[in-house]
């Protein structure tokens, strides 16, 4: 595809974060790194704009799929547990939030790497 | 390829690896993943109509939740049934089970570490976990011939296999309770022998006493004065509903009067057993009160309906969530609403369409635990000086000792306390209410109950047409030189069972002439009874039967609002109401100004224990002080306090109702005599006049002391808190005030801030049964387990305000009104979800 590096993280940003949705619709934690790579394979960009489009696009799906959960049922879920271990319950969604952004980026890293190697071309952080 | 080229997607596979890990082996990371944890637990709490196939189950069963979150099962058959109760009951109590169970068996410490190694090893020692092993065999060995056994097996098993699919599905739907979650830890199989633990924790909840030991202790200390503190009869209690009211029976007061003489190497013993008593049993479910409960039945020629009204309310320990769990069980054969237990498939109290009951502890015989010292010599026990072999058992990792009387306790040498317990007796008390929940009649009822051996209850029953009540049990005789069962008896052979009281003798009224029945933890049968039924201090002191009795006689008719209000909200305490008249004569005049004020306040009450009233706080202070002024200097004296405070405790009045102390209901019954009629010998040579004068003044300095203001209301020291069964406060609720104190239905000891009542009527019930769908309850608690369901404990702020809910009784699916349905779940025979 052909366009410049914003656009570019936009539409992985945007293809990482609804892929991202929809796999982890499945229930599979790690189906969020399928999101990474399919986002790094079809915005070929770098690694500059494909780990960052990455993690934000995966934080932002597992964002949404909390908001199909009732708040109702949810919050007070996360409070029992952070009750139970002690931990705060913002701390535990931030934690939550923070490793799918880092699956996400993991299978970015991987398509952008399988980019370069396929296209010969030096993915590196331009 | 450059080096520089690989790390990125090195580092990827780090991250993936290294969250794969974590998340493995770190319960808080795996609970946060969508898939594991805490989203999937999201969506189990929401409340919406499902349809769900389960293994095992061999006909549809439609499973209605009520507004009120009440489950109502309608099944085509009863496996079916119980196999739904069991799936529906874990789904909202899957925790509270598998604790339940595992302390029945002894085996809290496979799955919460060793730090529950000494609950294990005495629940193991009290031969608990043994015997629900032998009912369970004994079931199936008499199944095919025995139809309340062939009924149990059949509705055991269904059950079991109902709370096992649920946890298959809660595994593979990744919905195991964050609890177990982040403890790592994977549910176990649910089997009968596991619901007759349960039998064994009620039986021991209910049935389970020291106080064999304690009379020995404080007979070795007190001698005769013994038989002053801790009478045989009671000296004020005058209502007894089975009768027998007449003259002491000459013999079993003799028995009573002839404790067996221990030396001091069985002192030091019982002393040990005593500790462990207090410290070792699983305090973990449910939190212990004194079990002081509540049953009332009107007969139709004193009810505004015309028909018999019920009312219930079994005092236990409070926990979020309670120990009752609130269905109607529809089936052939069955239509049946009221509470279970978790882990026994058979309602405990409630009604039919034909039939209301309830039951109450009868506390009697010193509550069905009997000590006996035994001489062990090497692997032989010896029983009329013969030698016979001991019967080991390898149970838990721990082995146990059997005599022929029971588990050898302790020992020290060959010599050894021994404890025969009627909960070891192998029964079936779950097939009995089995068979109580589909009876129509008192007949079936009463037929039903004849096997019943443990724990001794008072089973109040009514039907359309008539009231009755009835106290089954395993009631021992005891014979050869019979010293008091009170105590620790000789165990040689010279003293023992020979029997148990005929069931037709056992306490029990049908219609009386009054009109009602009230039996709520009293003594059930009156001095002239010809067997030995127990001693004072293993009763209630009969406050509240008797304040029971009088507003029953004050109100010739009454109607199901009547006794609603009266269970929820009568806070009159019976021997304020004896006592204050006479308190008030020995400090009429005083010229001090505090108790000026006491004799004023105390002069215009009406003896209710309201959050508001001054004079509430002024009595029950008033009360302890003199408690503590008339016996504690005498329990000094003779080394009671402080050489036991550890095991025998330090008494205090109404059920022990300060922090860290004991309640001996006998010395309430002594004091409440001694305040009528004036003298505190032996245990005082001071005047009841000065002893009260102290006490009222030392009550008015506190009271006065701690709110200047003079705002020292009842409010201030009373109310009730509902801890979270699992120990996490961050989920109990209170204290929240209520009127009421120890001598009232509510009925639980303590006062705060440091002591609250963490006990009370843990079910109330009020049955009409001119027509039993216009009846009325409500527990302190909620359905669920989980602190972030709303049913989790959305029926405290009812049972706080005495509102009662409608118990709705619908025979089917199609009678039962949308508008009353919150959720509806259709379970069908099938192989997956």
């Amino acid at each position: 595809m052909r366009f410049g590096k914003g656009a570019g993280f936009l539409i992985s940003f945007l293809i990482i974060a609804v892929a991202g949705f929809i796999l982890l619709l499945t229930g599979i934690w790690y189906a969020v790194i399928v999101a990474g790579l399919i986002g790094a394979l079809l915005v070929r960009k770098g690694y500059a704009v494909s780990a960052l489009s990455s993690f934000t696009g995966g934080v932002v799906s597992v964002g949404i799929l909390l908001l199909t959960l009732p708040t109702s049922y949810l919050m007070p879920t996360v409070n029992e547990v952070a009750s139970i271990s002690g931990i705060e319950a913002t701390l535990l969604l931030a934690v939550m939030f923070l490793i799918t952004g880092l699956l996400a980026l993991s299978g970015s890293l991987i398509g952008t790497f399988v980019v370069s190697a396929s296209t010969g071309r030096n993915s590196g952080p331009t | 390829m450059r080096k520089r080229a690989v790390v990125p997607p090195v580092l990827a596979v780090v991250i993936i690896v290294l969250v794969f890990l974590i998340g493995t082996f770190t319960p808080l990371i795996s609970i946060l993943n969508p898939e594991t944890g805490i989203i999937q637990n999201s969506r189990e709490l929401v409340i919406g109509n499902e349809s769900l196939s389960l293994p095992g189950l061999n006909g549809k069963v439609v499973v209605i939740q009520d507004k009120y979150g009440v489950y109502h099962f309608y099944a085509s058959s009863l496996q079916n049934l119980y196999y739904a109760l069991g799936f529906v009951q874990a789904k909202e109590r899957l925790e509270q089970l598998e604790v339940f169970g595992l302390e029945g068996m002894g085996q809290m410490s496979n799955f919460f570490g060793s730090s529950y190694l000494n609950y294990d090893r005495f629940q193991t020692l009290t031969g608990a976990p043994i015997t629900a092993e032998k009912d369970w065999k004994s079931v199936l060995t008499n199944a095919s011939t025995n139809s309340t056994d062939m009924l149990t097996e059949e509705a055991m098993v269904s059950y079991s296999e109902g709370i096992n699919a649920y946890i298959n599905y809660s595994n593979e739907n990744h919905v195991t309770p964050i609890l177990f979650k982040l403890l790592g830890i994977t549910p176990f199989y649910w089997n009968p022998v596991y619901s007759f633990a349960v039998q064994e924790i009620m039986a021991q909840q209910l049935e389970f006493g020291s106080e064999g030991l304690k009379v020995s202790i404080v007979h070795s200390l007190l001698g005769n004065y013994t038989y002053d503190l801790l009478p045989t009869f009671s000296p004020v209690q005058n209502y007894y509903y089975a009768g027998y009211s007449g003259a002491a029976n000459q013999t079993v007061l003799n028995m009573s009067h002839n404790t067996y003489p221990i030396n001091s190497t069985v002192v030091s013993l019982a002393n040990s057993l005593l500790y462990q008593f207090r410290y070792d049993p699983p305090t973990y479910f449910p939190v212990q009160v004194q079990d002081h409960s509540n049953e009332i039945v009107v007969a139709g020629n004193r009810s505004s309906t015309g028909s018999p009204i019920l009312m219930g309310g079994p005092v236990l320990g409070f926990s979020l969530p309670a120990i009752w769990f609130q269905v109607q069980l529809v089936a052939p054969g069955i239509d049946v609403y009221g509470v279970v237990l978790p882990g026994a498939p058979a309602v405990i109290i409630g009604f039919n369409e034909n039939i209301a009951w309830t039951l109450t502890d009868t506390q009697a015989i010193a509550d069905g635990t009997f000590f006996f010292v035994q001489k062990i010599v090497g692997q032989d026990y010896v029983w009329n000086g013969t030698e016979h072999p001991l019967v080991k058992y390898k149970i838990n990792g721990f082995e146990v000792n059997w005599t022929n009387l029971g588990p050898v306790m302790v020992q020290n040498g060959s010599t050894a306390i021994v404890m025969d317990w009627m909960g070891n007796l192998v029964s079936n008390e779950i097939g009995s209410l089995l068979e109580i929940n589909s009876a129509s009649n008192w007949s079936q009822f009463k037929s039903a109950l004849s096997t019943w051996k443990a724990p001794y209850q008072n089973f109040a029953f009514a039907n359309r047409t008539m009231i009755a009540d009835i106290s089954p049990a395993y009631y021992p005789i005891f014979s050869g030189i019979t010293y008091n069962p009170a105590a620790i008896m000789p165990g040689d052979g010279s003293e023992y069972i020979s029997g148990s009281i005929p069931y037709s003798q056992v306490p029990q009224v049908v219609n009386p002439v009054q009109g009602f029945i009230v039996s709520s933890n009293q003594r059930q049968v009156g001095p002239s009874y010809p067997y030995w039924f127990g001693m004072t201090n293993s009763f209630s002191d009969g406050y509240r039967a008797q304040m029971e009795v009088n507003y029953l006689e004050q109100h010739p008719i009454v109607s199901v609002n009547n006794i609603i209000n009266f269970q929820g909200k009568n806070y009159t305490d019976y021997e304020a109401q004896a006592a204050i008249p006479h308190i008030l004569s020995y400090i009429s005049g005083n010229s001090n100004q505090s108790i000026s004020t006491a004799y004023s306040l105390l002069s215009q009450w009406n003896f209710n224990m309201t959050e508001d009233s001054l004079a509430a706080s002024v009595w029950f202070f008033t009360y302890i002080n003199l408690f503590n002024n008339t016996f504690l200097p005498f329990l000094q004296q003779h080394g009671w306090i402080p050489g036991y405070n550890d095991t025998l405790g330090v008494p205090s009045a109404m059920g022990g109702s300060l922090p860290n102390t004991t309640g001996f209901a006998s010395m309430d019954d002594v004091l409440l005599n001694i305040i009528i009629n004036g003298s505190a010998r032996p245990f005082s040579n001071k005047s009841v006049k000065s002893l009260v004068t102290e006490s009222v003044a030392e009550a008015m300095h506190y009271l006065e002391s701690k709110y200047p203001s003079g705002n020292y209301s009842w409010g201030n020291f009373y109310g009730f808190l509902f801890p979270n069964l699992f120990g996490l406060s961050e989920f109990n609720v209170g204290p929240v005030a209520k009127g009421g104190d120890f001598n009232t239905p509510n009925d639980a000891s303590g006062v705060g801030p440091n002591n609250y009542p963490t006990g009370g009527q843990s079910w109330e019930m009020v049955v009409n049964l001119s027509n039993v769908s216009h009846s009325y309850g409500v527990y302190p608690g909620g359905q669920s387990e989980n602190p972030a369901s709303s049913f989790y404990s959305n029926y405290v702020n009812d049972w706080i305000d005495g509102t009662y809910l409608p118990l709705l009784f619908y025979p089917t699916t199609s009678s039962f009104p949308d508008s009353e349905i919150i959720s509806m779940m259709t379970l069908n025979p099938g192989g997956g979800t």
